[in-house]
């Protein structure tokens, strides 16, 4: 083939792509989404002008239902310049676009048969959504999603490496973007489920491992940034054990509330098994230290755990305002003051709330009635340890490890002793292991001495003796 | 041939690396113990045997078996460690603790009443807190507790006879005639610990615990 005809030739393939191209573009699904909003709003007008007797009236209807049928198709975006982003929801979702429909409501706002990317923004009139107006918010700023993106399941961010998709209004997820800016979401209309996630958060003592911008102890991860994490950093090569309501969760779910939602309800231990036998390390490493929320049954009449799927979204919509990734401009932070201390007129009483406050309950269960699981801890109940065990009968010992039951152990603690021991803490190294190769338990008693203040000490150990079981020793 | 002795050299030397972490990953409760003593590891592991024959027979059975010894055949035999507070510790450490519990067993009342009776008898014995700790029911607690302590098999009637030679043993050993004597015991303890140990001695007198 001669050069003439080589340059023909690639002159037509460029012209097929370019035709392609614009064929593709043609038919790009907001296109569809566009027109037909345009084509109802039209014919709405176009109703309203027959049922119109009022000339003048009915002349603009007409107009309108005119303007709306030779309305351009176009991207359209908000841009939010305080957080650089461009969110073009609205290409698809017109109705909520201020400048194309000012009252940012339809006549089919309520019909059920009628898709929800035509309608309007819920709750339009209510002080929440007057709140942030979206000219200056966008979208993404609450609800998530990838505002660049112009397809649905690009935009709505539930694809293969996207992180931040669209956070559930369903479950609750999205009252985490309240607690991005308002530190006083706890009192906050509108941010009920996030408060209830804080609650539950301090209830069952995640505060005994997890920091959140310095309240907290340190034995695991601070969280103050983990709605920033990416799954699949920190998923490892687990994916595959990751469930949430048993499935196997599909790529394009990868994403943080996952993650923290597959810890609250399921056992930990499976979504992150490690490597307690040392098959791929040089060190055995445990598996998640976390308790098993979902196997403390407490509630006989439902059935669930420790913590409901409700409880558990809670906290998952608590933990999604922590995030310090998004630059949110200070003028957007709602600072609340400081948390108020309860009073409390008898010790014990005040007792109780330090051992909530502190998350003691992580590891020595709610109200200290029973010691969680602590891996590979020597505990009662447990086999001899024998070399000769498979990993799966040892597996089953060491996963018997537990903190201590303090009303066990309370009768043979004086008040001093009692604060002498909560103050020093039992450092990890101290643990008296199971399988003496195996991996150290990953939970220990943190240092308290200077976190908790005296008087707080003192009420603490006053509530603890006063849990200590009958002595049964007979001496 | 020398690059086959040069492989075998460098995998010996990689094992020898390797054995103070395997070490370190299997130490046992006791060495555990050890690595943070007290004065009272420094002491003698048994009693001498007149002073363990002048206990009634219900406080030798004790003090055997806070050694870690089983009954057979009539005698009383070391466990292996597989028993009693040699489990954990050497038996050392009860034996030398400052640890004092006023007699009168399980009464509260009774013990209580004791110490009033030592303290204005003995006022010697409540000003030096490294020697004697005089406390109601201070040894039945430690026993319980001990006995709360993940892995250690010690029952309840081994715990109480533990603990009943161990109030009795403070009570003759420690006070009356014997007092000076272990005064005398404890201070040299103390002394040879600080010598020893000084960090660890600094550490537990800020804590009081020495």
């Amino acid at each position: 083939m001669g050069y003439r005809k080589a340059f023909y030739l690639a002159n037509f393939l460029m012209l097929g792509v370019f035709i392609w191209a614009l064929a593709a573009d043609n038919k790009a699904e907001w296109k569809d989404y566009q027109s037909n909003y345009f084509k109802m709003t039209a014919d709405s007008f176009d109703k309203l002008a027959a049922a119109e007797k009022d000339p003048a009236k009915k002349s603009d209807d007409e107009a309108q239902a005119k303007k709306f049928r030779h309305m351009p198709l176009e991207i359209r975006q908000i841009i939010v310049s305080d957080l650089d982003r461009y969110d073009r929801c609205t290409t698809c979702h017109v109705a909520m676009d201020e400048y194309t429909n000012p009252t940012m409501t339809t006549p089919w706002d309520k019909d059920p048969k009628v898709s929800a990317v035509y309608k309007g923004h819920p709750k339009i009139d209510e002080a929440l959504v007057k709140a942030h107006p979206f000219t200056k918010f966008g979208c993404t700023a609450c609800h998530e999603g990838q505002g660049l993106a112009t397809t649905t399941a690009g935009a709505h961010g539930h694809v293969l490496h996207w992180e931040h998709p669209m956070l559930s209004v369903k479950a609750g997820h999205i009252q985490g973007s309240c607690v991005k800016c308002h530190g006083n979401f706890e009192t906050l209309k509108g941010a009920e489920i996030a408060a209830k996630g804080r609650a539950q958060f301090k209830q069952h003592g995640c505060y005994g491992c997890h920091a959140i911008n310095g309240w907290g102890q340190t034995v695991s991860v601070g969280l103050e940034a983990i709605a920033d994490k990416p799954f699949e950093r920190i998923a490892g090569y687990n994916y595959d054990r990751v469930r949430i309501d048993g499935k196997r969760l599909p790529e394009n779910e990868w994403n943080i509330q996952n993650w923290i939602l597959a810890h609250l309800t399921n056992d930990p231990q499976q979504v992150t098994p490690n490597d307690p036998f040392a098959h791929l390390n040089a060190e055995p490493i445990p598996p998640s230290g976390m308790a098993d929320f979902s196997s403390f049954v407490d509630d006989k009449d439902t059935g669930h755990g420790e913590l409901s799927r409700a409880d558990a979204d809670a906290i998952v919509a608590y933990l999604s305002g922590m995030t310090q990734e998004e630059l949110i401009p200070y003028r957007w932070h709602v600072p609340a003051p400081p948390e108020r201390e309860p009073h409390f007129a008898d010790a014990k009483a005040h007792g109780h709330y330090v051992f909530q406050k502190y998350g003691c309950a992580g590891c020595h269960g709610l109200d200290a009635k029973q010691g969680r699981r602590r891996f590979n801890a020597l505990g009662p109940g447990q086999k001899p340890y024998d070399e000769k065990m498979t990993d799966a009968e040892k597996f089953a010992e060491m996963e018997k490890g537990a903190e201590p039951t303090l009303p066990d152990l309370m009768g043979t603690y004086t008040h001093d002793e009692l604060i002498k021991k909560i103050g020093n803490g039992v450092a990890a190294a101290e643990a008296k292991k199971w399988d003496p190769k195996g991996p150290l338990p990953m939970v220990f008693m943190p240092v308290w001495k200077d976190k908790i203040s005296k008087n707080e000490m003192d009420d603490l150990a006053t509530w603890l003796l006063s849990t200590a079981k009958k002595d049964d020793t007979g001496f | 041939m020398n690059r086959k002795w040069m492989l075998i050299a460098a995998a010996a030397l990689l094992g020898f690396a390797a054995l103070p972490g395997a070490r370190a990953a299997e130490m046992s409760e006791k060495e555990k113990a050890l690595a943070s003593p007290y004065p009272n590891d420094l002491g003698p592991d048994s009693l001498p045997d007149d002073v363990v024959k002048s206990y009634p027979e219900n406080v030798q059975k004790g003090y055997h078996i806070l050694k870690g010894e089983v009954q057979k055949d009539g005698k009383w035999v070391y466990n292996n460690g597989k028993s009693g507070c040699v489990q954990c510790h050497t038996a050392s450490r009860p034996l030398n603790s400052r640890f004092l519990e006023p007699e009168g067993g399980m009464d509260e009342a009774a013990q209580t009443a004791n110490l009033a009776k030592l303290k204005k008898d003995q006022p010697e014995l409540f000003k030096d807190l490294t020697v004697w700790q005089p406390e109601v029911k201070v040894f039945n607690r430690y026993v319980k507790r001990m006995m709360n302590k993940p892995g250690c098999s010690i029952t309840k009637l081994e715990g109480k006879s533990i603990w009943e030679f161990l109030e009795y043993d403070g009570a003759h050993r420690k006070t009356g005639e014997n007092a000076a004597k272990w005064a005398e015991h404890r201070k040299k303890l103390v002394a040879e610990f600080k010598e020893k140990y000084p960090k660890r001695y600094e550490e537990l007198k800020a804590a009081n615990d020495l």
